[in-house]
This record gives C-alpha cells, sequence and structure tokens, in this order.
C-alpha cells in the first residue's frame, strides 16, 4: 500500500496525469448529475402521469369488474379502488342537464388530488381527503353557478342528492383534458338505488390500482392473460402523457447533452492517456533496461489507474450530487412537482463507467508496452514508440458506444449521436487531410505568416489533421447541442406565448354559436375560431372494414373501437405542418389525417378513408398527412375533413378564449348564459407549464456550460499533447535566428487557420444533424441557423488561436539553448 | 547462475552481426563481432559515428538480440532469452549510464536513485542507501531537487549513483561525457573508475573520447560494423 500511494504521488505530479483525473472527474459529475436528474424527473413524471390517471394502473370493463380481478388485485397486496362513469340526465329546479356521473368507492382517487371548493367559502380551495357521502354529490363548477349548493336538490334517476361541493380539479380528466359533459360525483353506495345502470347501460367500470412498479408490472403480467374481449389493462404510462411533451423534451436535450459531455471528456481522457505515454514511456524503456519485467511494470501501472479511479470518481460523484440536486430543487420550485428521492443506480454506474473509462483508455496503451523496447533507451526516440495502438483507439470507441447506449436509454438517440459523431470524425479527417494535400500543393513560397502556417500545417499533415479533426468533432458536439438548445427555447416560446388561450369553451350547440362570440367579445376576451365537433369512427379503408381484433398494435385497436372528435376546415389550424400531401384546395374534398394515425392504421395519401358519424357513413380520399404538435393549448384533431364534407352530421362547437381579467368572473358569467357550455380553466396550467419552461431553459442552458468545459479540456488535452513537438520546433526557429513576434504570429496564424477549418466542417456537420435530431427526437420544426456556422467559424479560430498561443506563450519567452536542454 | 564463467568471463560475444532490412535494402550495422571480456575489467569500446558502438553495446547488454550470432552474459547465454528474462538476468547486476542521462523528470534527484532499488525489489533502508549513493558523488544535498534544477554534470553525477546504488556486476556505460564540457567530464570520468574500482565491478563503455578510453584496460576499435582491434 505504502509503495502504490508512493508511485501514485509520483504520477501526481506529471501533468498529463492531472489531466487524465480532471477529465475523469468530468465524466463522472456528468453522469452523476444528469443520469439522477433525469430519473428523478422521470420518476416525477411518472407520478405526474399517474396523478393524472389517479391510479397507476387501471382494468377497464364495459361491465362491473369481476370479483376474481378484484380478488387477485387483493393477492398481490395494491391498493384499489373504483369508479363506475356514465352519463345521464341531472334533474334540478332550473331544468335538466345533461352531466357525466362518477361514482366512486373509498380511497378514490388512489394517485393525484380531487381539488374542491366549499358552497360557504368561495375562496378556500382544499384537497379531498374522503368521498361524497351518500345522498350527497360534488358537481363541476359550471353546475355549481347554476345549483344552490348545499341547499338545492338535484335527482339522478330514482334517487334526489344535495350538492353540497364544488369540484376544481379531478384526476381522470383534469383540466387539460376535454369532457363534455359537467362532472357529477357520487358515493358509489348510492349507484344501485339511482335505478340508472342496468346491463344495458354504456358505463365505464374501473378497478382503480396502487402499488409499486414491481408490484404492478406482475399483476398486470398475471391479469392481463386472464381479461376477456371488454375488459382492458391500463398502466398509466409518460409515453401517453400530456406532460411527455415538455419535461420529455428536457430529459432527452439533457440526455443528449450527458451524452455529448461524456464522449468529449472520454475523447480528453484519451488525449491525456496519449501524452501521458509519451512521458512515461521513457521511465518505462529505463525500467526495462533495469531489468524490470513486462508484467510487473503494467501491473504496477494498471493499478495505480484504476485504484486512483475510485477516489476521482467520488469527487466527481459528490459534485455531481450537488449540481443535480441544485437543479431538482428548480424543477421542485417552478413545476411544483416532487420530485423523488435519489436512487443509487446512477452510482453505480459512475462507479462502472469511470473504472471502464480509465481502462479502455490506458489498458491498450499498458499493453502496448511490448513494444517498447529497451534498446530504445540509447537511441532517445522512445516517445514515438508508444501511442500507435489501433487498439486503443477501438477501446475508446467501444466504450464511447457502451456508454452512449446506457445513458441515453433511447437506442435511436444514442444511435444518431454515435453515428453522427463517427461519420463526423470519419468525414473531418478525410476532408481535411485532403484540404492540407491541396493546400500544400497549392501555396507559393511567400514571406507571410499565412504562407508559413499553411507550410507547417502541411507539412505535418497527419498532426495538423488530427489536431482539427479533435477540434472539429468538439465543434460539432457543441454547435449540435447549441443549435438543439436554441431550437428548444423556440419551441416552448412558440408553445406557450404570452397569448395563449386560458380557458376552453366546449359544448356550444350551433344555434348559440353567434350569441356566444358576441358575449366573449362583450367581456374583453379575445377567442379563436370556433371549431365543429363531430363525433364518429373510423370504419374503412379502400372499400374493406376495418376489423379493430385484426390490428396488432393496442393503440390501433383503440383508434378504431372509440369514436373521436372530428372536425371540418378551411384554414390548416395553427401548429399543425403538412408532412404529405396538401392541404384543401377550394372545393376540394376530402381528409386530412394527423401522421401518427395515419402510420398506426397504416393510411397513405390517396386512401379512401370511412368514417361512421352515429349512423352516417362518409367516405372520402385522404389528400394529406399533418404533424401536430399537441402541447399549444389549441384544439387539435386526428382527421379534419374538408368544409361541407361532413354536412348534416350532428356537432357542437369548441373555441379556446383568452381573458386578461379575473378569468373565475368570466366563467361564471358565461356558465349563466349557456348553461350547456362547459368552460375549462387552464390558467394555473398555463403559469405552471411557462414557469417550467423557464426554470428547465435555466438548467439546460448549465449543461451546455458544462459540456463547454468538456470541451475545453479536450482543446487543452490536444495542445499538452503537442508540447513536446512544439517544443522543438520552437527551439530549432529560435536558434536558426527567427524573433519572437514571427514564431508568435507564425503559431496564431497556424491555429487559427486549423480553428477556423474545424469550425466549418464540425459546425455544418452539426447544423446538419440537428436536423435529423429535431426532426426524429424532439420534434422540432427546424430551421437551419445558417449564421451559426459564420459565428463558429470565427468563434473557433479566436478560440484556439488563443488557447494554442497561451499554451505556447511560456515558450516564447524562454533563451534558445534552455529550451534545447529541454529536448 | 553465476556472475562469471570459469575462465573469469563476465561477457562474450562470438560472431555477432545485426542487420536492419529498409525497404529493399539491408544494412549491416555489425558484421561479425567477436570478444570476450573479463570480471572487474574496463572496456572502452570506439569507433567513429556510425560505426556500430552503440548497437554493440545495446547487444552486449541484452537490451536488443542479434540478427546471428551468440552472446554469453554473466554465465547465461542470451540468445535463448526472451526479452522479459533478459531483463530478469539485468536486474540487480548490471547498471547503466547513458549519454543523456535519462533521469525521470517528475522524480528529484534521491527518488531518481531510489528508483533503481525499488526495481531489484530492495526495499530495505532504501532512502539512507540512496543518499549513500549520492553521497558518494557528492550531491546528497541536491537530493530534493528535480532534474530540470541540476547542471549536466550534476544529473550525470545522479545517474552514476542510480546506476551503482545496487552494487552491479556490471556496468555499461554509453558515452557518459558525451554532454559534458571539459571539467565536468574529467569529474565524472574520475567517480565513474573510482566507484566501479570500490564496487568491484566490470565497465563497458563506449565513447568517442580517446582520454577516457585510454584509462580502461582494454580497447575494441570498430570500423564499418567490424571489429578491428
Amino acid at each position: 500500500m505504502k509503495l502504490f500511494f508512493r508511485d501514485f504521488l509520483r504520477q501526481l505530479r506529471l501533468t498529463e496525469f492531472r489531466l487524465l483525473g480532471v477529465a475523469l472527474i468530468l465524466v463522472s459529475v456528468a453522469i452523476t448529475s444528469v443520469s439522477m436528474f433525469s430519473d428523478r424527473v422521470e420518476q416525477g413524471m411518472q407520478a405526474r402521469t399517474s396523478a393524472i390517471f389517479g391510479a397507476d394502473a387501471l382494468v377497464e370493463s364495459t361491465r362491473p369488474v369481476r370479483d376474481e380481478i378484484i380478488e387477485l388485485a387483493a393477492q398481490f397486496d395494491l391498493q384499489v379502488a373504483q369508479s363506475v362513469s356514465f352519463v345521464s340526465m341531472l334533474g334540478s329546479p332550473e331544468g335538466s342537464q345533461l352531466v357525466g356521473v362518477r361514482a366512486v368507492t373509498d380511497g378514490y382517487p388512489l394517485r393525484g388530488e380531487l381539488l374542491l371548493r366549499d358552497s360557504g367559502n368561495p375562496d378556500s380551495n382544499e384537497i379531498a381527503t374522503d368521498i361524497p357521502k351518500p345522498r350527497r354529490v360534488w358537481v363541476a363548477s359550471q353546475l355549481a353557478v347554476s345549483l344552490d349548493l348545499g341547499k338545492s336538490e338535484s335527482t339522478l334517476g330514482k334517487l334526489s342528492f344535495v350538492p353540497d361541493r364544488e369540484i376544481m380539479l379531478e384526476p381522470e380528466g383534469g383540466a387539460g383534458m376535454l369532457r363534455l359533459a359537467p362532472r357529477v360525483m357520487m358515493n358509489m353506495s348510492d349507484l344501485a338505488s339511482t335505478g340508472l345502470i342496468t346491463p344495458a347501460s354504456r358505463a365505464r367500470f374501473r378497478l382503480m390500482l396502487a402499488g409499486d412498479s414491481d408490484q404492478i408490472a406482475a399483476f398486470g403480467n398475471s391479469v392481463e392473460p386472464t381479461l376477456k374481449s371488454y375488459e382492458s389493462w391500463i398502466i398509466a404510462d409518460i409515453r401517453q402523457s400530456d406532460v411527455r411533451g415538455t419535461i420529455g423534451r428536457v430529459v432527452s436535450y439533457l440526455r443528449l447533452a450527458v451524452l455529448l459531455s461524456v464522449v468529449l471528456a472520454v475523447v480528453a481522457m484519451a488525449l491525456a492517456a496519449q501524452g501521458l505515454w509519451r512521458r512515461q514511456s521513457n521511465e518505462v524503456a529505463l525500467l526495462r533496461c533495469l531489468g524490470k519485467s513486462h508484467a510487473s511494470i503494467v501491473t504496477n501501472y494498471l493499478w495505480i489507474y484504476l485504484v486512483s479511479a475510485i477516489p476521482v470518481a467520488l469527487i466527481g460523484i459528490i459534485f455531481g450530487y450537488v449540481a443535480q440536486n441544485m437543479a431538482v430543487n428548480v424543477v421542485t420550485q417552478a413545476s411544483g412537482i416532487e420530485l423523488p428521492g435519489i436512487s443509487l443506480t446512477p452510482l453505480l454506474l459512475v462507479f462502472a463507467v469511470s473504472i471502464l473509462a480509465m481502462l479502455a483508455v490506458t489498458l491498450p496503451l499498458l499493453l502496448s508496452l511490448k513494444g517498447v523496447s529497451s534498446i530504445e533507451v540509447l537511441r532517445s526516440r522512445q516517445g514515438d514508440v508508444v501511442g500507435r495502438n489501433r487498439v486503443a483507439v477501438l477501446g475508446v470507441v467501444s466504450l464511447i458506444v457502451c456508454v452512449a447506449f446506457i445513458l441515453a436509454r433511447d437506442a435511436e438517440l444514442a444511435g444518431i449521436v454515435v453515428v453522427g459523431l463517427s461519420i463526423a470524425g470519419l468525414l473531418l479527417w478525410s476532408v481535411l487531410k485532403l484540404l492540407i494535400y491541396a493546400a500544400g500543393k497549392i501555396i507559393k513560397p511567400r514571406s507571410s505568416s499565412i504562407y508559413y502556417a499553411l507550410k507547417a500545417i502541411s507539412a505535418n499533415s497527419s498532426r495538423s489533421a488530427w489536431l482539427a479533426c479533435a477540434f472539429g468533432t468538439t465543434v460539432f458536439a457543441l454547435v449540435l447541442l447549441g443549435v438543439v438548445c436554441a431550437d428548444l427555447f423556440a419551441a416552448w416560446e412558440r408553445s406557450v406565448p404570452q397569448d395563449a388561450p386560458n380557458v376552453f369553451l366546449i359544448n356550444i350547440q350551433e344555434p348559440d354559436v353567434e350569441e356566444i362570440q358576441k358575449k366573449i367579445s362583450q367581456l374583453g376576451a379575445q377567442t379563436t375560431p370556433m371549431f365543429p365537433i363531430i363525433r364518429g369512427r373510423i370504419i374503412s379503408l379502400n372499400g374493406q372494414g376495418i376489423n379493430a381484433d385484426e390490428l396488432e398494435d393496442k393503440s390501433a385497436q383503440h383508434r378504431v373501437n372509440h369514436e373521436f372528435n372530428l372536425t371540418e376546415l378551411a384554414d390548416l389550424p395553427v401548429a399543425n405542418t403538412i408532412t404529405a400531401g396538401r392541404w384543401f384546395s377550394a372545393d376540394e374534398s376530402g381528409w386530412s389525417v394527423e401522421e401518427d394515425t395515419a402510420k398506426l392504421l397504416g393510411i397513405e395519401i390517396g386512401d379512401l378513408l370511412g368514417v361512421d358519424i352515429g349512423g352516417l357513413k362518409l367516405e372520402a380520399n385522404v389528400t394529406s398527412l399533418r404533424a401536430v404538435r399537441w402541447d399549444t393549448m389549441r384544439p387539435n384533431f386526428f382527421v379534419i375533413g374538408s368544409p361541407g364534407l361532413l354536412e348534416g352530421a350532428p356537432r357542437h362547437y369548441i373555441t379556446s378564449v383568452q381573458v386578461n381579467k379575473n378569468i373565475n368572473l368570466f366563467i361564471n358569467d358565461i356558465s349563466r348564459s349557456f348553461s350547456n357550455v362547459s368552460a375549462i380553466n387552464l390558467d394555473m396550467l398555463l403559469q405552471r407549464f411557462r414557469s417550467l419552461a423557464n426554470q428547465a431553459s435555466g438548467a439546460v442552458g448549465a449543461v451546455f456550460v458544462f459540456t463547454l468545459g468538456a470541451a475545453l479540456l479536450v482543446l487543452v488535452g490536444v495542445l499538452q499533447g503537442q508540447r513536446s513537438v512544439r517544443l522543438r520546433e520552437i527551439a530549432l526557429y529560435k536558434t536558426l535566428g527567427a524573433r519572437k513576434r514571427r514564431i508568435r504570429r507564425n503559431v496564431l496564424c497556424e491555429f487559427a487557420l486549423l480553428g477556423g477549418l474545424s469550425g466549418a466542417l464540425g459546425g455544418g456537420l452539426a447544423i446538419l444533424s440537428g436536423w435529423i435530431l429535431a426532426d426524429r427526437i424532439f420534434g422540432f420544426i427546424y430551421h437551419p441557423p445558417w449564421h451559426w456556422l459564420v459565428l463558429t467559424i470565427i468563434g473557433t479560430a479566436t478560440l484556439v488561436a488563443l488557447c494554442g498561443y497561451a499554451s505556447l506563450r511560456k515558450l516564447l519567452d524562454v533563451l534558445p539553448i534552455r529550451l534545447l536542454a529541454r529536448l | 547462475m553465476g556472475n562469471s564463467n570459469a575462465a573469469g568471463l563476465v561477457l562474450q560475444a562470438s560472431n555477432v552481426s545485426k542487420r536492419v532490412n529498409l525497404g529493399d535494402q539491408t544494412i549491416h550495422i555489425l558484421t561479425d563481432v567477436s570478444l570476450s571480456i573479463e570480471a572487474q575489467q574496463s572496456v572502452a569500446i570506439v569507433g567513429s559515428s556510425g560505426s556500430g558502438k552503440t548497437t554493440l553495446l545495446g547487444l552486449l547488454a541484452g537490451l536488443d538480440s542479434p540478427s546471428s550470432g551468440a552472446i554469453d552474459l554473466l554465465g547465461s547465454s542470451l540468445e535463448s532469452l526472451d526479452e522479459d528474462e533478459r531483463a530478469a538476468l539485468r536486474n540487480g547486476k548490471v547498471g547503466f549510464v547513458f549519454q543523456s542521462f535519462h533521469l525521470l523528470p517528475n522524480l528529484t534527484a534521491l527518488e531518481n536513485v531510489q528508483l533503481a532499488l525499488e526495481v531489484v525489489h530492495r526495499s530495505e533502508n532504501i532512502t539512507e542507501r540512496a543518499l549513500s549513493a549520492l553521497d558518494k558523488v557528492g550531491l546528497s544535498e541536491r537530493g530534493n531537487h528535480l532534474p530540470s534544477q541540476l547542471s549536466g554534470g550534476e544529473q550525470q553525477r545522479v545517474a552514476l549513483a542510480r546506476a551503482i546504488v545496487i552494487g552491479p556486476s556490471l556496468l555499461f556505460a554509453d558515452e557518459p561525457t558525451g554532454n559534458l564540457d571539459h571539467g565536468t567530464r574529467d569529474q565524472v570520468c574520475d567517480l565513474l573508475f573510482s566507484l566501479c574500482n570500490e564496487i568491484g565491478c566490470t565497465l563497458v563503455l563506449v565513447t568517442h573520447d580517446s582520454d577516457l578510453a585510454s584509462r580502461c584496460d582494454r580497447i575494441f576499435r570498430l570500423d564499418g560494423g567490424r571489429l578491428v582491434s
């Protein structure tokens, strides 16, 4: 142990060894902070999704849930609650109204919150701790306006109730979801007495379940095979959640950032390791002369590297933990989403990757020691012997690929990054070699710094290509991240502009349309167009009936089995982009289908699509496919018909309104004037979303700075590796009588040219790759920011020139004789 | 395995040749060199630049393998040994002094000397023994200095201390005074011979310096890769 510490301390004196350590710290900080953060955010999102769902999973049926299923849930020790939802008429002194009734059992909701307001105190919102008492009902805001809460009686079927509280927010159809009929919630024990549920009733029976994810998964595995055709198993999955759009992008971005940071830090490690071995090959040759065996040299170094990787990873973990904790605080404050505690899995990953990274960059070099002959020590050119091992490159590349796939947890993202970086590296290398070769042929002798710089670049074409390739790949990573980052912010800006609608008005009947529009303008609010809503179901494609049972995908089955909202529009709605075909021209009749739905059901342009609207069957050709941004707080549709196509179909209207003054007053006013209209207040959701987007921008920006740190480390690593060669050159120039000023100019010029070249190629490739990422991972409409390229070229040229000069500045001031003594 | 064979020879080379292929061309660096060196002798290998002196030294020390011929070092035939076995043979018995010193820049003078003891696993009193070796070359006060803080002569004296600290039977020196000025050169030469005498080791040195060569018991002269005298 004592010997180990002594050797370790000796190694610590080497700049390259310290650089290796710093790069490894960066690797572990990157993995710790972003893995833990994205893990917690993802778990938080899962919890939020469960909250929206009201449960972690549920069994849904069109008949009462069978006792076997309830017993099975008890065996798995899961929390359970039941609900029955159906549409009925609520009788009140003011008349009858269509309502969405939900009867619930104790424990409802298992996840999330039910927000209530008391009749006595309109300003007090409180979270429900129980369910409605027997013979009492809770009602949605728009009903509460017309009913005298706590006093008047209402009837549902054969039973009369006293509505006593107002529902402000509920799971299973919270503020963001559109429900046509206002909610009435009752106690399950009263359901039978209403006489509303008969075997012929159209009702949805739900067994709601909560437990840890393993329990839920195990129950799902057991119950799924036993389900009848009228039953289905549904898990609250973030992939189907409406929060995915926002936070999912942040997580994807963070993963991309961490991936690129790790790649850059591993490259910096590889560079530092190469530099280290150039220095240490002297030592190795000498040790061989003194009689030390190959095996014992390898073992000795391996121990030093591997054991030192552990405390280094630990330092990274501490920094990473602090960083992610700060990020978590920001998100918690901004979004109100409580994030769960840390899991230890990322820590194991950090240790594993740190040791693997150390092994990947040093082991191939250690193994190449076989090539260090002790005779080399007599010839003073040991440094050239090591570092040509192709295995080293292979080792690092393999590690990067492994890390990419582990960290990204998204094969497509990891694939794009790995393939993108490989192509970028290869392309950069080839193009640079070609350009350098061409420069060597074209340049004419002149006594200018540019000539000498070009001469130096082409005379050392391999060194120059390697330098520019390393810088170029770094620029590639940074610009890619910057481009995506900028577009991410822009997408947020676009999705929640300051004038975003904050109230949805639904269930507007055709005769009320004009009156409502008048009322809205009287109240000083701004409205989007009225969208007609027609409920329909897809029944045929190209004349062939679609049988849901023949479809393999469950989402596809669901889309065919269930009615959904159709509309007819003359203009392409905001936040919709045509991806195939074209929007309806005048007098053209056809369908425009959302692209994911089209993909799900195999619908293509020109297909004849048949739709059933309450018995009315309609057929038309598909004329366009659309990409839809769902997170824009505006009405969006899977299928849109051309104007007049749905004529005669029963419809109601929907619109979104931007209310600048008191929203509650506006909603009350509308509800009083139009009792059938449901108003949904989105303001709280919007404020939360804006705050989250703002804070997430900060977190993303911080991660970008982190990647920048990794990039600078690569730059320092490359320059450090060049130092001994540059020392030789500068010593020679000085000995031959070159002035300091001239050498400085030549150095600046050479590095600026290399930097500019790397910037142009790396930046150009990054902008092109951003295109692919924006489309495939982040779902943006991408506008290539070509002006970035110019800035990148100038920026990289300046940065590389200054850093290159700074790394050699001290050598310029040293007397030639002293420089020669160092050789 | 003894330190010398029955005749008192510590080193014997028979018809040693070294060839290097550069593309289609074969360069003959050494041709049919035969020599033998007895224990505790001092031997100089001289010759003009490119005559193959350093290559011969490397071959004799087992740092490289000949293209043909046989070398017997400290009673062991080198041709039957691989590089690791040759390293094990040198371990603790062979010392080296190089023209460009080859001190490790990140280690102090004392640590550079200690390194030789560590390699041969003599970890007892390591500091005292290293300090004693430095004392013998007159540098015990400079033990904590890095090579970059020492002059050329001082660096070579540290290298000498590193070579003798293990008490070698055989000391190889490659142009030990080649990088030194006149005054320093004499100082290092005196030290080299006196220390070799003190520990009773055989000295094989390669040099251009006729004064240095003349102080040795025997001189081998190389010309164009052949031993001429």
